[in-house]
């Protein structure tokens, strides 16, 4: 199953939603994402994630598989590793530098662990890191993909332009882009190799015709190379771009260059970084290097240059070697210096930083690798300190920069193949500048020196060693910094082409010119300032003649004998004053013609832009008779005899060297000041520049951390936001006002609720609580407020509005901190007024219940003390007694059932005379308007009916069967007030005698309704039957009105 | 009755309540006691008649009779110091603060518990 991992830094989280936004959630392969994060937080890339993936996401725990469709993400601040299709976690290492970083550790260990199934992905981020990670992937056949600037381009593309510039990703493309690049890459993969489908012998045409392109291209021999991994590589360069059969690819890299170096750099890339080529490494070892020192003395230095240096794996070896040669000869070696220089910085932080995969160590020879590497826990090695400390890398481009001095040797090895020729053309130079003489260049598998053979001689040309040849170094043409951009290696030159057309006119008159110069003209050659010729005229041979031994350009060294002092001197002069200088009658020994007398001239031609050079022309006597004239006239000696004129020449000659001697001597002195002076500063600026850079890259990785963490806190506020908000909805939806204080009653927030307690407005918050008005009778909230935070239990008090129109149930309780401190009070209102009333009522209505029932109880002793007084024996006791009771709860009963508001006269009476009219007696009347009784005008209403009927039934028109009983009662109105009348009838009983003395019942009638009632009561014992008569006034409230239907 | 050896015979005693049993259970009691009943009074303006008026050795009042308070009585009958007690369901409870050297005798009671409060009633004043 083949695994992604994908590595970011700042700008990561952006680049992650468009990969996983692309990203089909059943492709079968599984994610493991590593991000740039400080250990001391919390990561929350897992949710972050969930938003945009279906996949399910899974904080990757020690040993977790790695299934199909997942997505894996280390805890933060931990490192991560691949093994056997299993994650493994290890804690960081304290100093592991930022370029060799999780993101490569983690890669390197997909590379050793999936090979071809392995995928890396370098996305936005500073720095470096994942650059040799998915080097490593890539020398182990896997795929990568670096983030490019279409689509979602990254935030920081310091990661992804490193990974680019190693030279290690397959596929630049947009983010957007990649899930679809990886998913048909992955199908290509599976289904059966292009190659495997030809027969045999066209493969292997085809394979040597594109061994044939490279070699056209960039002069390496890869015919020779194992096939099936020759052709494994091509394969997957035909899966990366996608392209189907052999013969297309051979299409492909037949027009397109940047395709052969891809092929070329993916050969070379399966191959061992350190110690590349092998056997060159012998070669330098055994012959090379020992010479070197060999010219070496005690304080001496060996000076060693790598131009092109990118990841520092060649400046390593070089360093190793030197080092070990070094120990053989002991004690007395020379100092080592390695200065190794490449154009793209980030490499030269990740070569100053000197960690590496595994992968890339790999071929080491054991014992160097333990002698000069130490191990890291996430199977990195590093280069042993006493190699990295002889090395100094810098951000050099040699086609910008002036090139290093006094170097033994210089390795530039596959930097030559990235440059057009008109680039190259620059470099060799550069190069012969910077060696000193006898010193060895060496260069890369495919590259010479071609066009300067004049510079160098060759050593060894299968391993590329030259010598540098004692030549003077050509005139190095910079471009400035200010003034030109970088360039691309791979771009083509910007080299002049010649060939402007020229009319026919021009090119007459240049033909003129020509002419008359070579024929009329005196010789001339044109020098640079040192006397070197850059061009000669023709007959120059009269007064130049090559000198024996090294052949030289220097006009110094070819002119004849007598011509070399005023030539110097003249040049010297010139070149001071920036004028043309002349000397006339100056001697020359011609070949063939003797003595002969010229004068010399020289001008220095100036153009802008360049180093002048000096026109010097040798005027013979012939063409100098003008000056020659002028000459005599001024001195009148003409004839001079010869041994004067020796003296003279001696005289001159002599001046002229003392001269020149002191010149030399000045010059030496100051060249050597000048020197010293400049290896100071240049170290002191290697070391300003060493902290310089270390300060760089902690800001850069101090600011990594702060765009993680943005973006981190940007959706953690996201989601308070959310919170908040739900918040808010919350207290407005509540009915319970709640006030927030702080410990000093300063107002923090309020519900709505709190209307009608507090005069709350918004702008209140930061006021303390005293300071507002309160609708409620309630003053020690400060001193209960400062009560529950010290003793920090809830308090719950009653209070009520001034007005007394609500009350409230009031709590105090502390409000705790998220990290549970007290940091203030919560006070709330609860309104129980409802609740307050409902309990005031039942007190009364327990007062009332109380009061009734005394009462009641009372009336009934008072009721036994009255009957038994009047009672003779047992039975008549207990049926007086026992009858009044009854009537008095009968009352009662129809009370409580009217819930002791009102009861109907009409029930009272029926009550009493119910038993009556059962059977079949008709002759009990009762009549009367709906008339309504309060409690005690019913209760005294009710016991006189009782007595009335006792008293018939035994005595009266109730003892005898035809005896009739009528109650009837109306309403009198009259002027003051409205009386109710009732009449009590009884007939056909028996004869009726009125009582001696007034019985209890009597009393009870009585005086009952005249008190209860305030009635007046009229009792006649009329012989034909009893007769009663009350007349009580009723309250106006219980007049009933006519619509009420009288009772029949 | 002999517990207070007599002190309360021939007393003259004023009776303010409305409700007639319970009245006539207070006269009987009384009347057992030896006292004569001043009224008994079902109206608060009969009653202040009274109280003005009659000689009084004691009152009986109800708190509640016929709908008004006694107080202005009890008012009437304490600036001529003659002692007082009420009765009433509501108890001690029925005092108005300003005087909390009045007693309540709490319906219902006994014979005795009544004597002894008026004894303890006409002691104190």
């Amino acid at each position: 199953m083949p695994v992604v991992g994908i590595g970011a830094s700042a700008g990561g989280i952006e680049a992650f939603h468009a990969f996983f936004a692309n990203m089909p959630c059943d492709s079968g392969m599984g994610f493991v994402v590593v991000l740039h994060l400080p250990a001391d937080r919390k990561s929350i890339l897992p949710e972050i994630l969930r938003r945009w993936t279906e996949m399910p996401i899974e904080e990757a725990t020690e040993g977790c598989l790695v299934k199909p469709n997942h997505v894996y993400v280390p805890p933060s601040g931990v490192g991560i590793l691949m093994r056997n299709g299993h994650l493994h976690l290890h804690p960081p290492m304290a100093d592991a530098p930022r370029e060799f970083g999780p993101i490569s550790t983690f890669f390197d260990s997909l590379a050793c662990s999936l090979g071809a199934d392995a995928v890396g992905v370098v996305l936005s981020g500073t720095g470096n890191d994942g650059a040799l990670g998915l080097k490593a992937i890539r020398a182990r056949g896997g795929l990568t993909l670096a983030q490019g600037s279409a689509g979602t381009s990254p935030q920081h593309s310091g990661m992804p332009a490193s990974a680019i510039a190693t030279g290690a990703v397959d596929i630049v493309a947009s983010v957007e882009a990649m899930p679809g690049h990886i998913i048909s890459v992955q199908q290509a993969r599976r289904q059966p190799g292009a190659p495997a489908d030809l027969p045999a012998d066209q493969t292997n045409e085809l394979r040597l015709a594109i061994c044939g392109v490279l070699q056209r291209q960039l002069g390496h021999d890869f015919s020779s190379y194992k096939d099936k991994t020759f052709l494994r590589r091509v394969q997957r360069r035909m899966q990366v771009l996608r392209v189907d059969t052999l013969g297309h690819y051979l299409a492909r890299l037949e027009h397109d260059r940047t395709e052969v170096v891809m092929l070329f750099s993916d050969l070379l890339i399966g191959v061992t970084s350190f110690f590349r080529d092998p056997e060159t490494f012998d070669v330098l070892k055994r012959t090379i290097i020992p010479k070197i020192f060999a010219g070496k003395p005690q304080d001496s230095s060996v000076r060693v240059w790598v131009a092109g240096c990118a990841t520092g794996e060649e400046a390593y070896s070089l360093a190793i070697l030197l080092r070990e040669h070094a120990d053989r000869i002991g004690v007395g070696a020379p100092r080592i210096q390695v200065f190794a220089t490449d154009i793209d910085e980030p490499a030269i932080a990740a070569a100053r930083a000197g960690r590496y995969p595994s992968t890339l160590v790999q071929g080491l020879a054991p014992d160097r690798l333990a002698r000069f590497f130490t191990t890291g826990m996430d199977g990195s090695y590093m280069v042993s300190k006493e190699i990295r400390e002889l090395c100094t890398f810098s951000a050099h481009s040699l086609t910008r920069d002036p090139p290093f001095s006094r170097i033994d040797m210089v390795s530039c090895r596959n930097l030559l193949i990235y440059l057009d020729a008109d680039l190259q053309m620059n470099v060799i130079p550069a190069f012969h500048y910077a060696l000193v003489p006898d010193g060895i260049l060496l260069l890369g598998s495919s590259e010479t020196i071609a066009r300067h053979d004049d510079l160098f001689a060759t050593i060894d040309r299968g391993h590329r060693l030259f010598r540098r040849i004692d030549a003077p170094s050509p005139a190095l043409r910079l471009n400035g910094r200010a003034h030109m951009g970088e360039v691309s290696p791979l771009r083509a030159g910007s080299g002049a082409r010649s060939g402007t057309a020229r009319n026919a006119a021009a090119r007459l008159s240049g033909r003129a010119s020509s002419r008359v110069l070579e024929r009329f003209a005196p010789a001339f050659v044109v020098v640079t300032e040192e006397g070197n010729v850059v061009q000669y005229s023709s007959r120059t041979g009269r007064f130049l003649e090559a000198a024996a031994g090294v052949p030289s350009q220097n006009v110094l060294d070819l002119a004849r004998r007598g011509l070399r002092a005023p030539l110097r001197s003249l040049l010297k002069q010139s070149a001071e004053t920036g004028r043309s200088a002349e000397k006339p009658r100056i001697s020359v020994d011609i070949a063939g013609e003797g003595i002969q007398r010229i004068t010399l001239a020289v001008e220095p031609i100036v153009e802008p832009g360049t180093r002048p050079v000096y026109l010097i022309v040798f005027i013979e006597a012939a063409h100098a008779e003008g000056s020659a004239q002028a000459e005599r006239k001024s001195n009148p000696a003409t004839d001079i005899t010869p041994d004067r004129q020796l003296e003279a020449e001696l005289r001159d000659t002599r001046e002229q060297l003392q001269a020149i001697t002191e010149e030399h001597d000045t010059a030496v002195e100051e060249l050597r000041s000048a020197n010293e002076e400049l290896h100071s500063v240049n170290e002191e600026l290697q070391s300003a520049n060493e902290e310089l850079e270390t300060s760089k890259e902690e800001i850069q990785s101090i600011n990594e951390e702060l765009q993680t963490v943005n973006a981190q806190l940007a959706s953690k506020v996201d989601e308070l936001d959310h919170q908040n908000s739900d918040l808010q909805n919350l207290f407005a939806s509540t009915q319970v006002a709640t006030i927030f204080l702080d410990q000093h009653l300063v107002i923090r927030g309020f519900t709505p609720a709190v209307a009608g307690i507090y005069n709350l407005i918004p702008s209140d918050h930061g006021r303390p609580l005293t300071d507002i008005m309160s609708h409620l009778r309630y003053a020690e909230l400060r001193r209960d407020v400062k009560r529950v935070l010290d003793g920090l239990q809830p308090l719950e008090r009653r209070v009520e509005r001034d007005d007394g129109g609500a009350h409230y149930l009031m709590r105090i309780l502390p409000y705790r901190a998220p990290d549970s401190t007290v940091d203030g009070a919560v006070v709330t209102f609860v309104e129980v007024t409802s609740i307050v009333q409902a309990e005031q009522h039942q007190r009364l209505l327990v007062d009332e219940l109380n009061h009734r029932v005394k009462n009641m109880l009372t009336v009934v002793i008072s009721l036994a003390t009255q009957t038994m007084r009047r009672s003779s024996t047992m039975e008549e006791f207990s049926s007086n007694y026992l009858g009044r009771i009854h009537a008095l709860t009968a009352a009662y009963s129809l009370l409580s059932k009217e819930g002791w508001q009102t009861v109907s006269l009409r029930d009272i009476v029926m009550e009493e005379l119910k038993p009556f009219l059962a059977g079949d007696r008709t002759n009990i009347v009762v009549q009367g308007p709906p008339i309504p009784l309060e409690p005690r005008a019913a209760l005294a209403l009710g016991m006189a009916i009782h007595e009335l009927t006792t008293n018939a039934v035994k005595y009266g028109a109730l003892s005898v069967a035809e005896g009739t009983v009528r109650v009837s009662w109306q309403l009198e109105d009259d002027a003051e007030s409205n009386h109710l009348v009732l009449d009590w009838t009884e007939s056909d009983g028996p004869g009726v005698a009125p009582p001696e003395r007034q019985g209890f019942g009597m009393m009870l009638i009585e005086r009952g309704l005249k008190q209860d009632m305030s009635a007046e009561v009229d009792v006649e014992f009329a012989a034909k039957g009893v007769r009663a008569r009350f007349r009580a006034p009723l309250r106006a409230g219980l007049i009933p009105r006519p619509s009420d239907a009288p009772a029949s | 009755m002999s517990k207070h050896g007599g002190v309360l015979s021939g007393l003259r005693v004023l009776l303010v309540e409305d409700e007639m049993l319970v009245s006539l259970l207070i006269e009987d009691m009384l009347a057992d006691m030896g006292c004569i009943v001043v009224g008994p009074h079902d109206r608060v303006d009969r009653a202040l008649v009274a109280a003005r008026a009659e000689r009084i050795d004691i009152a009986l009042l109800d708190v509640n009779v016929g709908g008004e308070k006694v107080y202005p009585v009890a008012e009437i009958l304490a600036a001529r110091h003659v002692p007082l007690l009420f009765i009433s369901g509501y108890g001690q409870g029925a005092i108005p603060p300003e005087h909390p050297e009045w007693r309540a005798c709490t319906k219902p009671f006994r014979a005795d518990d009544l004597m002894d409060m008026m004894v303890a009633q006409i002691r104190a004043g």
